[in-house]
């Protein structure tokens, strides 16, 4: 197996297991609208963020093909940056999840996988942000 | 922190792609470096420097502010 697919492979394992696990609980009342839009939510970003996963797995495999380098000193301090931005932001996410939990009658299976697929799409966006606008001045 | 690789890659025939095989970065970085976005670490200045053949005090031109 080429070593680029590995990131996309532990991406996808942990967002379909995660998936799964939430499909087959039987403790989640899919009779609540709430609940059901969850599940709708939660597909759709699972494919968005498989969708991505893949198209950056595809690309670093075309920059090898083509011999460019895959990661460089900028991609590995982005790569930082944003586990940096994305280790915070998760405290917060999952402070906030606990506070809904807490005053709203959410099932426990939905907000941890709401806690997986948010530091997922969390991470993705703070590595959007920092690729666009480059690292400058530091 | 401004630079002159553009004007010395159009100098010497070389695409963005080129520059960034002979420094091995990827070619988002030699963006990124074009429009100012990164300051490079001192290697890959050096390294871009000795790719252009000059100095690297004639690519990256150093400002107090």
């Amino acid at each position: 197996m080429k070593i680029v697919f590995i990131p996309v492979f532990i991406l996808s394992a942990v967002l379909m297991i995660s998936g799964i696990l939430i499909f087959q609980s039987e403790t989640i009342d899919r009779t609540t609208s709430l609940n059901f839009i969850s599940e709708i939510i939660h597909v759709t970003t699972i494919i968005v963020l498989l969708i991505i996963g893949i198209y950056f797995g595809r690309k670093r495999l075309n920059m090898e093909k083509e011999g460019l380098a895959k990661d460089d000193e900028l991609s590995q301090r982005i790569l930082h940056k944003t586990g940096f931005y994305t280790f915070y932001s998760s405290l917060l996410f999952w402070l906030l999840l606990l506070y809904i939990k807490m005053k709203s009658s959410l099932n426990t299976e939905l907000v941890f996988s709401y806690g997986f697929i948010g530091m997922s799409l969390i991470f993705i966006i703070i590595f959007f942000i920092f690729n666009k606008t480059g690292l400058k001045n530091e | 922190m401004n630079n002159r690789i553009k004007e010395l890659r159009a100098k010497y025939n070389l695409t963005q792609n080129d520059l960034a095989r002979i420094v091995n970065v990827r070619r988002e970085t030699i963006v990124f470096l074009e429009k100012g976005k990164y300051n490079p670490s001192l290697k890959l200045a050096y390294d871009i420097a000795r790719a252009m053949k000059v100095k690297i005090e004639d690519v990256f031109l150093f400002s107090d502010d």
